[in-house]
């Protein structure tokens, strides 16, 4: 009986091509187009060299600190400018064009700098003309300071280019002392991808519920059927809940071999605890399949376009829509992603990514194991209550 | 009539979808139009700076701390390490600096501080990272020779007071024009999804087979019957466009009442007839319902992601700039682009109608396929 009845769902869910769609060609779609969108993100995000128009009149070329000070900040694999000497006609040219990002030049011995617009780039390229100019003023005043300690303690003859030089060199070489902790795993873009695996695991809601309909006297014809047949529900209804998961783990399997091995999502060190979380997941799915298809009284399209759009509303709060709205729902509201269960898959993948400690991810889990629980119980209870008298 | 009828009936059974469009296009752009309006001139940009400083009672952190909020933006997490965590992955803060407890003794010494930064990684965070080093280098270069604490505060606040001078020279109000680009780039995915949903749902259902044929054999005029499902759904693209147009009015401000703000207006109207032609064309092709919904959810969500809508072409790598070339989608957010930038427009018209020709020429040979495939099916039937 058990068998006969898995098969039939397997037979079923495969030949519902509606379903294949949305379970395993959707996420794989979005993962492709993910990839293609986002391949590039983590590389923009580093801070570029920033191509700039330098004026190479004869205030730049008497102007030495301005002068060797660009010229070494353009030199090396981290250099911080691309710089193009030209005239001023042509600087303010390439400016107009947004060929480059700023334009220098010297004007009555100070810095004059020209920017078409508001940006990081510009910011940091005015903030490095600064620094130039702070370093310039320090080294006046330091030198211009041992100039008179000199003459005041009798020092007369003195080698003033080398007291400048020296002090240059002592202030451009001078340590800052800073000890950077920052962690590597700060790729948000991966939480567009844990999101996308989250919509994978709850869609097996969409195979359990469509199973389920099926089974149901108010639904189809077959569940009429099954309804006055000797047949207890639990024999018909559990085969159907195996045959959904064993066909949502095929297409989770088929979603993380594309990520692997296409996309190079990173899954770190923790990949059997990712295979937990997923199994938790799709059972949450499956649950709340089920709960849909017992609980709300509607048609078969109807379910289904209502459980496709909460899942996608749950993705939208997992921040699979934009990254930063898990942060906001999470700071503002975090009720919504505490009963969210995409939010829990995605927040307990992002916790094994960038937590060392298992304490967030267990959280997640168990979260996601009650919910699940909770969920079924209602759903059972509401289909041992379902009989009818005439349909 | 019946055609409208038919449309009122679509649009009415699938009012929360059109809904759900439209409030996704208000949420994402709303999100991203965080620009000031009324930006004319060079504002530098301050990074989110957490500052965690473990020796309050010293003058030299103080003044470190002071430099710090003059520069960036310093931001206090409230909270647990978690949320500290948090908000330097989300990028709400871009760098924590930990200032030690022996920063002011160090500094007196003529020692150099060590001070702890984790940083995002990002640009911002590299930005974060240059003014922390300019203020602790000037400081233990001059801690080096100034003993007395007040007189080497004095010196490090007069050297990083320096200056140079910043000439801003576009004419043209940035804030609110990029507002405008952003609305109008993510309005794309929402009116191309409202069109082309409702549009082959109503043409699917006047393409089945059984509707299809009884429509061929019925006395009415195929030639009519063709104009009322375009006018039909011209008038719905037309209202959907015209929705999208008030609501930049509200969403984007009075710089839609402008030259430029035409512009836009018009780029979105030739952008809402290629969508009305691939909806044609699609539903020419597509036989289930049940279809619809996933082709045009892979299509719209496609051209997004690819064309530069969600994600800023700056950051999309460029073989798949090179792909999204025969999308209609890449064009009208190329020339949103140019709308919002260019100083003159004058100098770019030629760049503007080029891309609004190409788009034409896109709806063109959705229509030209989409009759060619009708004209198929029908003789078939």
């Amino acid at each position: 009986m058990f068998f006969h009845n898995f098969r039939y769902s397997l037979k079923l869910l495969l030949k519902n091509k509606q379903l294949v769609f949305w379970t395993l060609a959707f996420p794989i779609i979005m993962a492709v187009l993910f990839n293609m969108a986002f391949s590039n993100i983590d590389n923009t995000e580093k801070l570029d060299p920033i191509d700039i128009a330098v004026v190479e009149d004869d205030g730049f070329k008497n102007s030495l600190i301005y002068k060797n000070s660009l010229e070494s900040l353009s030199k090396g694999d981290d250099r911080l400018f691309n710089i193009t000497y030209t005239d001023e006609k042509k600087a303010k040219e390439l400016l107009t064009e947004h060929k480059v990002t700023g334009c220098f030049k010297i004007v009555k011995n100070e810095p004059v700098l020209t920017v078409n617009s508001n940006g990081i780039n510009e910011t940091v390229f005015c903030y490095v003309i600064d620094e130039i100019k702070s370093t310039g003023d320090l080294v006046t005043t330091l030198g211009t300071e041992e100039i008179k300690r000199n003459i005041a303690s009798g020092k007369i003859n003195m080698d003033y280019e080398a007291i400048f030089t020296d002090l240059t060199e002592d202030v451009l070489e001078s340590d800052a002392n800073i000890k950077d902790v920052s962690v590597s795993n700060m790729s948000y873009i991966m939480i567009e991808y844990y999101s996308l695996i989250a919509m994978a695991c709850m869609y097996s809601g969409l195979l359990s519920m469509t199973l389920i309909n099926y089974r149901l006297a108010n639904v189809s014809a077959v569940g009429k059927r099954s309804a006055v047949s000797s047949a207890k529900k639990i024999s018909i209804i559990f085969p159907s809940l195996c045959a959904s998961f064993l066909v949502q783990l095929v297409e989770l399997a088929l979603l993380y071999a594309v990520l692997i091995f296409y996309v190079h999502t990173d899954f770190g060190n923790e990949f059997p605890k990712i295979i937990l979380l997923s199994l938790v997941g799709s059972v949450a799915g499956l649950s709340v399949g089920v709960a849909v298809s017992v609980l709300i009284k509607a048609g078969e399209n109807a379910k289904f376009t209502g459980l496709v759009g909460v899942i996608m509303a749950g993705c939208f709060f997992a921040g699979m829509m934009g990254v930063m709205m898990k942060n906001v729902i999470d700071k503002n509201v975090p009720v919504i992603n505490k009963i969210n269960p995409v939010a829990m898959i995605t927040d307990g993948l992002y916790a094994l990514y960038y937590y060392n400690s298992s304490e967030r991810y267990l959280f997640d889990v168990i979260s996601l194991a009650v919910f699940s629980a909770v969920i079924l119980l209602i759903s059972i209870r509401g289909l041992r209550r379902q009989t009818y008298d005439s349909i | 009539m019946t055609v409208f009828n038919t449309f009122l009936k679509v649009i009415k059974k699938n009012i929360v979808t059109i809904i759900i469009y439209t409030v996704i296009v208000i949420v994402f752009a709303a999100a991203n139009m965080q620009t000031d309006n009324s930006v004319t001139g060079f504002i530098s940009e301050k990074p989110a700076v957490m500052v965690v400083n473990n020796d309050i009672e010293s003058a030299s952190s103080k003044n470190f701390e002071k430099y710090l909020d003059e520069n960036t933006n310093i931001v206090k997490i409230e909270g647990t390490e978690d949320d500290i965590a948090d908000a330097l992955f989300y990028r709400d803060i871009t760098c924590i600096v930990t200032i030690p407890k022996n920063f002011g003794e160090c500094v007196k010494k003529g020692i150099a501080p060590e001070v702890e930064i984790k940083t995002s990684g990002n640009e911002y965070a590299a930005f974060s990272e240059m003014i922390i080093s300019q203020y602790l280098r000037i400081q233990n270069a001059c801690a080096k020779r100034i003993t007395d604490e007040n007189t080497l505060i004095e010196s490090i606040n007069k050297s990083l007071d320096k200056k140079a001078e910043v000439e801003f020279i576009t004419k043209l109000n940035t804030g609110a024009l990029g507002k405008a680009k952003t609305y109008f780039n993510f309005a794309a995915y929402s009116m191309m999804s409202c069109i082309l949903f409702i549009v082959c749902l109503v043409l699917s259902s006047f393409n089945e087979i059984s509707v299809r044929k009884r429509t061929i054999v019925s006395s009415m005029d195929y030639k009519k019957y063709s104009f009322d499902l375009f006018l039909s759904g011209f008038s719905y693209s037309f209202v959907v466009w015209l929705f999208f147009m008030l609501l930049s009015i509200v969403m984007v401000g009075e710089s839609m009442f402008s030259l430029r703000g035409l512009i836009f207006i018009m780029n979105a109207f030739v952008f809402t007839l290629s969508s009305l032609a691939l909806a044609y064309m699609l539903s020419c092709f597509l036989l289930k319902k049940n279809a619809i919904t996933g082709i045009v959810n892979v299509l719209t969500l496609g051209f997004s992601f690819l064309c530069g809508v969600f994600v800023p072409e700056e950051y999309l790598p460029s073989w798949v700039l090179g792909i999204a070339h025969i999308m209609p989608t890449y064009w009208y957010v190329q020339n949103n682009g140019i709308i919002s930038t260019n100083e003159h427009l004058s100098g770019c018209i030629n760049e503007l109608l080029i891309n609004i020709l190409v788009v034409i020429g896109f709806t063109i040979v959705f229509a030209v396929t989409g009759v060619i495939v009708s004209i198929n099916k029908r003789k078939i039937a």
